[in-house]
């Protein structure tokens, strides 16, 4: 077919559209004139002639539609002018335009606030070369995972082949950083020399780690933090090279990181793990690392993990004393980062779904009220030759134009609630901090934007397309169509139910976090101030750290406010060892299956402090010395979990490994929630040693991080400061971080469940608030509609309450209908909120009737302000009403 | 319905049109009078089928039109075949003669 032509027809058709339509007007009039012409000599008067042949043209209109149907360019010019039509026909009602807008554009902000969250966290790959490669490699036994073991670690990297490299990683070291300027606590990382290059990162100066540094003896050195070299050193380009004074040692800075560089929990500087090796020679009782691994290519992870298991039961029969029992388990470190957040976030996202859903009924209803005052214009329209299609185009133009502007402006409010979102909430959500309205959520809201437009434009444009000609002109003004009241209640029921649905998810959610509220932790939290010393000393500085401690406790003893005071090693919500124990007598266990607890070492004021239950025996007193029996309490899990049918006091037990001396149980303690308020750690026992048993020369080992704890009668946190002023009178460069109040950990500890409860309780009123304003809108439609017929019931003797009843009864019927749609939708897709849920079944009966109910009344709400319109209607007025 | 049939005839219509302006130049009436003329009345093209088909072959390059007088000395528009019309009347015609030959010995057998 020849190209130029078609080219040249469709520049004529768009650019000279006039010259164009003018030449086809005459054509048709000369043929008509022709027609007209053949009848008369075929001997018809002149006037039937011109009538016979306007019948066989069959309209000069639709001919010209029709030949302008099939030319080029038309849907171009189609679409320029449904835009012109449309825009001006929203600019003429903009109360309709604005609530329509603004109805969608909640809808659309809030799809595209949680897809952008849901494109950082789960979408967007990790911001390391390969990331799919990298893994984490978590030790276990029996299927729980334990800590791994740094020397574990160095012979899976020796003795493997499918990784390229597997780095350990010590998180949140803290480090003093001493000198010319104030001293300051820092957040540091240790590593074993590959870490970086397993990430595939560079310092962007100076040099990473190489196997030299990361070795006892070796000459210690430091890589920055980006954040760190411009905050404390204004980012001083000479700084590689320079000494620092960290933790008493002098350091060479050997690089810094680059700024985007994000691991783990956020840390000022890493230092090589090999420096501290001797803390971590003790096979299987080090204080643990983390395992970063990348999987050579082509190597499957399940081949990886067979090889490490491998390894792993060699070790066994090699270590069987700290290996027994031990396997390795390969995570992938997006699945080990984002797991846990992926069913908060797509619940979220659906949540979200279903109110850009009912926004969408609502408009749709709007516009179907709208379109029943346009059928006139429409039936005009067809008669002059608009095609139903045409007409369909024409209305479509102008719900995706609608849904473009709410596009926008919901843009705008996912930018602000995004905002929002990651200030209010820096922990519990991973990479919060990438959020951002990249390309791809760009993209999502344009097609959520045309999406939702067709979807809302779709009810009203096969409504309004339909009407028959003759009929439509003839009505005139007085025009009801049950037709758009059918659709318009079916939206109704849809809106009900799918509000319901919501609602019903949020109501569980409330629920639970409400049940966690209620749980006891073992402790009282109130007014319970803690914070972290890290307490620096040599080998030989026992006597300093034991007087160091007694001082400390003294002093802040004296501070007014202050009720007791305590030390400990090992805190609820906060960490503590969990060593293996021996019990004397008892048969020894299989290896692997030791009795293992939770050990927190304490003054004797600990469990006063905390306000721990003494159940029977008794707790530590100051009369508990190094010199006397060595004494330990445990909780009543340990007690029931290794001397079932029998006394525990009395017993003795003692930690496995060297050097571990017997300790005789004294007391039974109520079980603290240790990790979370959900139960997590409950099948966990604890065991509690006394500080002051600990002999003086041992003491510097157990104060590397040690908490204070402070019972106050007054509010805790005005007591954090003079706390702090004894400390550093105590000793001026002495740290304290981690300063917190214990209900303030138990809140974080629940972060991330406030923030999915609260989200999805915000929507679920967004979806309230909508529904609601779409129950009120059809009964106010079909109130307006009913005019006439209300004002002939009055008259005819109907009451105020007859009326009212009437119509309410009516609206009524849609809510009911709606709420059982929904109920039977929240059963079948509750189960999938299971994972979310604490205390509480996916089918609380309890939920269900409370939310089904709270419904009804809104709805109730909404439909009585139009009944009582109606009610109020003079019968005189409402009879001549058209 | 009659979108559909609309759609099957279109191939048929551009093929009538093509060849009642064979012989040279004819107005829109003209093209409808020839066309039943050439079928023996069997069809009778309207208006509103004929232009939109007018239009389309000369922008599809295969007619050209051109304000002329008629027989009755009206101003009229004359459309007649290009090049490019020729060939395509001749492609066209080659495949309906393969189709009704097809189509004819399909229904002859039993």
């Amino acid at each position: 077919m020849p190209l130029l032509p078609r080219l040249n027809s469709l520049g004529r058709n768009l650019f000279n559209k006039e010259k164009v339509d003018q030449e086809l007007t005459e054509e048709i009039r000369a043929h008509l004139d022709l027609l007209t012409e053949t009848k008369i000599q075929q001997g018809l008067a002149p006037e039937d002639a011109r009538r016979a042949a306007l019948v066989e043209l069959g309209g000069v209109e639709q001919v010209k539609e029709s030949v302008r149907e099939v030319r080029h360019g038309r849907l171009l010019e189609d679409l320029a002018q449904d835009t012109r039509y449309a825009l001006r026909s929203l600019r003429k009602h903009p109360g309709f335009t604005f609530v329509a807008v603004l109805t969608i554009a909640l809808g659309i902000g809030a799809n595209t606030a949680i897809f952008s969250v849901i494109n950082a966290v789960l979408l967007r790959p990790l911001p390391y070369e390969n990331a799919d490669r990298l893994v984490l490699l978590t030790e276990t036994v029996s299927e729980r995972p334990v800590g791994v073991s740094y020397t574990n670690v160095v012979d899976w990297r020796n003795q493997s082949t499918a990784f390229e490299n597997i780095a350990a990683v010590r998180h949140r070291e803290s480090f003093n950083l001493t000198g010319a300027v104030e001293s300051e606590r820092l957040q540091g990382r240790l590593v074993s020399a590959n870490f970086l290059s397993t990430l595939g990162v560079n310092p962007i100066a100076g040099r990473d780690f190489v196997a030299e540094d990361d070795r006892p003896g070796a000459t210690p050195a430091v890589i920055l933090s980006h954040a760190l070299w411009q905050r404390r050193f204004g980012g001083d380009p000479k700084i590689v090279g320079s000494q620092l004074t960290l933790n008493r040692e002098s350091f060479t800075v050997i690089g810094v990181l680059p700024a985007e560089f994000q691991y783990g929990p956020d840390a000022d500087l890493i230092v090589p793990i090999g420096l501290q090796a001797e803390r971590y020679a003790a096979r299987g009782r080090d204080p643990g690392v983390e395992a970063l691994a990348r999987i050579k290519p082509g190597v499957s992870a399940e081949a990886a993990n067979t090889e490490l298991n491998t390894i792993a039961a060699r070790l066994e029969q090699q270590y069987p004393e700290s290996n027994t029992g031990r396997r390795v388990r390969v995570d992938s470190l997006r699945e080990a980062i984002v797991g846990d957040i992926r069913p908060t976030l797509f619940t979220l996202l659906g949540a979200v779904g279903l109110v850009l859903l009912i926004a969408c009924a609502n408009v749709a209803n709007l516009l179907l009220a709208r379109s029943t005052r346009r059928q006139k214009e429409i039936a005009i329209r067809t008669a002059l030759g608009a095609g139903r299609r045409r007409i369909l185009r024409q209305l479509f133009t102008e719900s995706v134009l609608l849904a473009i502007a709410a596009g926008v402006a919901g843009l705008i409010l996912a930018i602000i609630g995004t905002s929002l979102m990651s200030s209010y909430l820096p922990e519990g959500i991973p990479r919060i901090r990438e959020i951002t309205i990249d390309a791809p959520v760009l993209v999502f809201t344009l097609a959520a934007a045309i999406v939702t437009g067709v979807l809302f434009g779709l009810a009203p444009a096969l409504q309004t397309s339909n009407p028959t000609l003759t009929e439509t002109l003839k009505e005139g003004e007085r025009n009801s169509s049950p037709g758009h009241n059918r659709t318009g209640k079916i939206l109704v029921v849809a809106e009900v139910a799918l509000t319901l649905m919501l609602l019903v998810g949020a109501g569980l959610l409330v629920k639970s976090f409400w049940r966690l509220m209620q749980v006891d932790p073992g402790f009282n939290p109130q007014n319970l101030l803690a914070m972290q010393i890290a307490v620096n000393a040599g080998q030989d500085e026992g006597p300093r750290v034991a007087n160091f401690l007694d001082q400390l406790q003294q002093r802040v003893k004296q501070v007014p406010g202050v009720q007791s005071v305590a030390v400990s090693n090992g805190l609820p919500f906060e960490g503590a060892n969990q060593p293996a124990f021996v019990i004397e007598g008892q048969a020894p266990p299989e290896p692997g299956k030791e009795p293992n607890g939770i050990l927190y070492i304490v003054s004797p004021d600990y469990l006063e402090t905390l306000q721990i239950t003494l159940l029977r025996g008794r707790l530590f007193s100051a009369h508990d010395t190094p010199s006397t029996t060595p004494v330990a309490l445990i909780d009543e899990v340990f007690a029931r979990q290794y001397f079932p049918n029998q006394d525990p006091l009395g017993k003795r037990l003692r930690q496995t490994g060297p050097n571990q001396e017997n300790r005789e149980i004294v007391g039974i303690v109520r079980h603290v929630e240790h990790t979370n308020l959900e139960g997590q750690s409950a099948s966990r026992g604890e065991v509690y040693t006394a500080f002051n048993q600990i002999a003086v020369e041992r003491l510097p080992r157990f104060v590397r991080r040690v908490n204070l704890l402070v019972r106050t009668t007054v509010d805790p946190l005005s007591l954090a400061q003079p706390v702090r002023n004894q400390i550093s009178a105590l000793d001026k460069d002495q740290a304290v971080f981690n300063v917190r109040t214990m209900e303030q950990a138990l809140s974080r500890s629940v972060a991330a469940r406030r923030f999915s409860m609260i989200l999805l309780s915000v929507f679920a009123a967004l979806a309230l608030i909508l529904a609601a304003v779409g129950i009120y809108g059809v009964i106010s439609y079909s109130v307006a509609q009913r005019t006439r017929e209300v004002g002939i019931r009055m008259a005819l003797g109907a009451q105020t309450t007859d009326v009212l009843k009437l119509v309410v009864r009516d609206g009524l019927k849609l809510v009911v209908i709606g709420v059982l749609v929904g109920l039977v939708g929240a059963f079948m897709l509750s189960r999938l909120l299971t994972t979310l849920l604490f205390g509480v079944t996916p089918t609380d009966l309890i939920t269900y009737v409370t939310v089904a109910l709270g419904l009804v009344a809104v709805a109730l709400a909404a439909c009585y302000i139009p009944a009582r319109r109606a009610a109020k209607v003079d019968p005189l007025v409402a009879l001549r009403f058209e | 319905m009659k979108e559909k049939k609309n759609d099957l005839l279109q191939g048929t219509l551009d093929l009538l049109v093509l060849k009642s302006l064979a012989l040279g130049p004819l107005h829109g009436l003209g093209v409808s009078d020839r066309i039943k003329q050439i079928t023996q009345g069997a069809f009778q093209v309207k208006p509103g089928s004929l232009f939109p088909a007018l239009h389309r072959l000369e922008e599809a390059g295969w007619l050209k039109s051109s304000w002329g007088e008629s027989e009755n000395n009206r101003r009229a528009k004359y459309y007649r075949l290009t090049k490019a019309g020729q060939r395509q009347l001749q492609i066209e015609t080659d495949n309906w003669q393969r189709i009704s030959v097809a189509i004819s010995s399909a229904l002859e057998a039993i």
